[in-house]
C-alpha cells in the first residue's frame, strides 16, 4: 500500500483540532473576563460617584434648619432648607435693627430627588428656584430619617448600591443645646 | 491574561474600599473637631484664647488615638473670631488627616445661647 506524502496524518489532525479548540477556549475566556472587569470598573466609577453625591446631602444635612422627611419618616427624596452663607444678609454690615440668623431673606431649599435615572438637585428661596442641576446617574434614592435623629441615604443604580448613615450636626445642636 | 484581569479587578475593588475608608475617617475627624470646639466653648470661660486686635486668627491641632493607643488621625482647627462681636458668629475650619488623605469642613457657630451651627460647608484644600 503505497503511503500518501501530502497532507497529515490522523493523529496530527487530531492534535491541530485540539490545539485550535485550547487556544480558542483561552481566548473565549480572556474575552469574557476582560467583559467583567470593564463591568466592574464601571460599577466602582459609580460607586465613587455615588459618594460625592452623599458627601453633598451629607453636608447640606449637617448645616440643616429642618428637613423632609421628619424624624421618623422616609420617602425618595430628601428636601433640607439650609442658610445661604454667601448671601450679604447672612452677616451684613452694618448690623440692621432686629437682625438675626433666622431671618427668612438667607434661607434655600435644597431638594435631592432622581429624575430621569439622575439624581437632581433644585436650590431654590421662598419665592423662586435659583438653580438645577443633574450631579450624576442614579436609578433610585432611599432617605430614612430615624426617631432617633440619623439618617440613612441610600443611591441605587443597576446592581449597585451605597448607603451612609450619619447624625445631622445642626439638629443636633437644635435638639441639645450647650 | 486572565491572572493579570483578575488582579485588576482585586486592586480596583481594594483602592476604592481603601479610598472610601480613608475619607469617611477624615470627614467624621472633621465632624469631632467641629464638636469639639463647641464644646469647649460651652464648658471653658477662656475659651477660644483671646488675641491681639492684628490677628483675629488661630488654630490648635489634636490627636486622636484608636482603643489600642497607637495614632490613628488628627483634626486641626482654624477659628476666626471677625464676625464674633457684631453678630455672634465664629467660623471653624476644621481639618482631619489620617495619612495622606485631608477633609476640611468650615462650620459656621452662632455664639449665644445654645450654640446652634447655622451652617457646615465643605472645602477644598
Amino acid at each position: 500500500m503505497k503511503r500518501s506524502s501530502g497532507g497529515l496524518s490522523l493523529a496530527e489532525t487530531i492534535l491541530t483540532v485540539a490545539l485550535i479548540a485550547l487556544v480558542l477556549t483561552l481566548t473565549a475566556n480572556l474575552i469574557l473576563q476582560l467583559g467583567k472587569v470593564n463591568r466592574k470598573a464601571n460599577d466602582l466609577s459609580w460607586k465613587v460617584t455615588a459618594g460625592e453625591l452623599l458627601n453633598q446631602m451629607e453636608l447640606d444635612l449637617h448645616g440643616a434648619i429642618d428637613c423632609v422627611p421628619g424624624p421618623g419618616g422616609r420617602g425618595s427624596d430628601l428636601s433640607v432648607t439650609v442658610r445661604d452663607v454667601s448671601d450679604p444678609l447672612f452677616t451684613p454690615q452694618p448690623v440692621p435693627s432686629g437682625w438675626s440668623f433666622d431671618q427668612p431673606e438667607i434661607r434655600r431649599t435644597v431638594r435631592y430627588s432622581v429624575v430621569d435615572r439622575k439624581l437632581e438637585k433644585r436650590v431654590s428661596t421662598a419665592t423662586s428656584v435659583q438653580s438645577t442641576i443633574f450631579l450624576g446617574p442614579a436609578d433610585e434614592m432611599e432617605v430614612v430619617h430615624r426617631a432617633g435623629g440619623n439618617f440613612v441615604l441610600k443611591l441605587r443604580k443597576g446592581r449597585e448600591s451605597l448607603e451612609r448613615e450619619l447624625r445631622s450636626l445642626s439638629l443636633q445642636s437644635l435638639a441639645a443645646p450647650l | 491574561m486572565l491572572a493579570l484581569s483578575l488582579l485588576t479587578q482585586a486592586q480596583l475593588n481594594k483602592a476604592l474600599g481603601a479610598q472610601e475608608s480613608d475619607l469617611a475617617a477624615t470627614r467624621n475627624l472633621a465632624l469631632s473637631g467641629l464638636e469639639d470646639f463647641r464644646h469647649k466653648l460651652a464648658r471653658d470661660p477662656d475659651f477660644p484664647p483671646s488675641m491681639g486686635e492684628e490677628s483675629t486668627t488661630l488654630g490648635y491641632s489634636e490627636d486622636v488615638l484608636s482603643p489600642s493607643g497607637t495614632l490613628f488621625g488628627r483634626y486641626q482647627i482654624e477659628y476666626d473670631l471677625e464676625r464674633r462681636e457684631s453678630h455672634n458668629l465664629i467660623v471653624i475650619r476644621s481639618t482631619g488627616l489620617v495619612g495622606n488623605s485631608r477633609t476640611t469642613l468650615v462650620g459656621y457657630l452662632e455664639d449665644s445661647d445654645g450654640l446652634r451651627w447655622l451652617a457646615v460647608k465643605g472645602q477644598a484644600d
